[in-house]
């Protein structure tokens, strides 16, 4: 064993951890080496002074009132993460589920809100265009079929109504969303339709301007006056628009007949939905405003 | 029980049971690194409000001293680089003569606490661990968070820093 070893070794060999081989190889290099003798000889007083030095006591006082007259600022309250890991697992376990679920249920309630109140900003930018944008010339895009008024274009005249208060889209301060149904009812005819109503319509479709037809073919067979304002339609960007001023009677049939005629789908409303708005502005009595919006799906 | 010897089987759960158990060793500690009563026993305050703070599911219930050990080392770690102290000079041999080596050493050894000192504070800890408390390596390794290897390593040249010191020009 040379120094280099011996003192590589030195700390197992203060410690006595060294095998038997190793502690004879140790003890014979000490003997032949003067230096290292030297260097273990220093070791150990060292070592003999770090171990002597006096032990201290935990004073008496201090023992019995850890923090009387401390200097810390005693906290009488836990960090709430202490709380939370100090409270028993089956307490945690509840808590945090329950915090799921409700957030489950707020998510599920907040959604179709949302998603109506989409639908309605887009309503009322669709209206606002039309309001912007008057065409002298009443071309229809399509022939008509089976003597059904022709479809208009952009707010062509003639889709507001005769003599009506109406002359354009307007919407309520409060909207008055009274049961939006999104499958609506099993039997439609059965409402009740209260006096300034606006009854809006969305039907989402292969091809709305095939769908107008039957809807215009619908309105006929409903017995409505064929010279109805708006009774062709209205084609605006995204879709085809009926905008009709209708007698009261008349608006749970149409309601219970659109669904019937709106595309299936397993999503509940993602074909067929319908709100109603209170109008502003006075809709002579015994009628009501229906709108009707035809998008593509 | 005798906190140096042995663990402890059953956990304390309360604040006496800590001070009976191991506020000897953990105030023998700080007194030794800090050497101050004022600040170890603020010290001490702050390392019994840790042990008794800490979740139960945090606990090393199995090795619980060397749990107290390393709560202990890292509040002593973290107030001495707080105090950032200005060492003082090392105290002047009495002898001047070359042929006072004998009493210039006695001396130095009366003041070895003025070499302590200027070491690591990890070094430190690791020689009043080993070396007055008789903590084993794996207890000290754990406390401190380094190998094994590396504490014995960090002792055997903290020995020799301090033997330099100590025995220069003597």
């Amino acid at each position: 064993m040379n120094c280099f070893e011996w003192q590589s070794k030195a700390s197992d060999y203060l410690d006595d951890l060294l095998s038997e081989t190793q502690q004879k190889e140790s003890d014979a290099h000490l003997e032949s080496c003067t230096q290292c003798n030297q260097l273990h000889q220093h070791y150990r007083i060292i070592l003999t002074t770090i171990s002597s030095q006096p032990r201290m006591v935990l004073p008496t006082a201090f023992r019995k009132a850890p923090f009387r007259s401390s200097s810390l600022p005693i906290r009488k309250r836990l960090s709430p993460k202490v709380v939370w890991q100090l409270m028993p697992w089956y307490l945690r376990t509840t808590l945090e589920g329950a915090v799921i679920v409700l957030i489950l249920l707020l998510a599920i309630s907040v959604g179709p809100k949302v998603r109506q109140l989409y639908e309605r900003e887009i309503e009322k930018s669709v209206s606002e265009f039309q309001e912007t944008f008057q065409e002298s010339t009443g071309d229809s895009p399509l022939a008509p079929t089976k003597d059904a008024p022709p479809l208009l274009r952009k707010g062509t005249s003639g889709n507001s109504h005769d003599n009506s208060p109406i002359s354009g889209e307007e919407f309520a301060d409060e909207m008055e969303v009274d049961s939006m149904d999104l499958e609506g009812d099993a039997i439609g005819e059965n409402i009740r339709v209260g006096s300034s109503e606006i009854w809006r319509f969305n039907i989402k479709t292969d091809s709305p301007r095939d769908f107008r037809d039957r809807i215009v073919q619908m309105l006929l067979e409903l017995k409505l006056a064929k010279d109805t304002p708006g009774l062709g339609g209205i084609e605006a960007p995204g879709g085809v628009q009926f905008d009709l001023l209708v007698p009261q009677s008349l608006v749970g049939k149409i309601k219970s007949q659109l669904q019937r005629l709106a595309p299936k789908s397993q999503i509940v409303g993602e074909t067929f939905a319908w709100y109603k708005n209170k109008s502003r502005k006075k809709i002579p009595e015994g009628r009501t405003r229906v709108v009707i919006w035809l998008s593509q799906m | 029980m005798n906190p140096i010897s042995g663990t402890q089987k059953s956990a304390p759960t309360s604040l006496e049971q800590f001070i009976q158990s191991y506020g000897d060793l953990i105030y023998d500690l700080a007194e030794s690194i800090l050497a101050d009563s004022t600040l170890t026993q603020n010290t001490l305050q702050s390392i019994l409000k840790t042990l008794e703070q800490t979740p139960k599911n945090e606990r090393y219930v199995t090795h619980e001293r060397a749990w107290v050990l390393q709560v202990t080392c890292q509040h002593l770690i973290h107030q001495h680089r707080k105090l950032n102290r200005q060492l003082p000079p090392l105290p002047k041999d009495p002898q001047t003569s070359p042929d006072n080596h004998n009493s210039n050493l006695a001396f130095r050894l009366q003041h070895f606490r003025s070499f302590f000192n200027r070491l690591a504070i990890e070094d430190q800890l690791i020689l009043m661990l080993r070396d007055k408390f008789g903590i084993s390596y794996t207890e000290i390794a754990s406390a401190l968070g380094l190998p094994e290897g590396s504490i014995k390593i960090r002792r055997h040249q903290s020995l020799r820093a301090l033997e330099e010191w100590i025995w220069e020009n003597t």
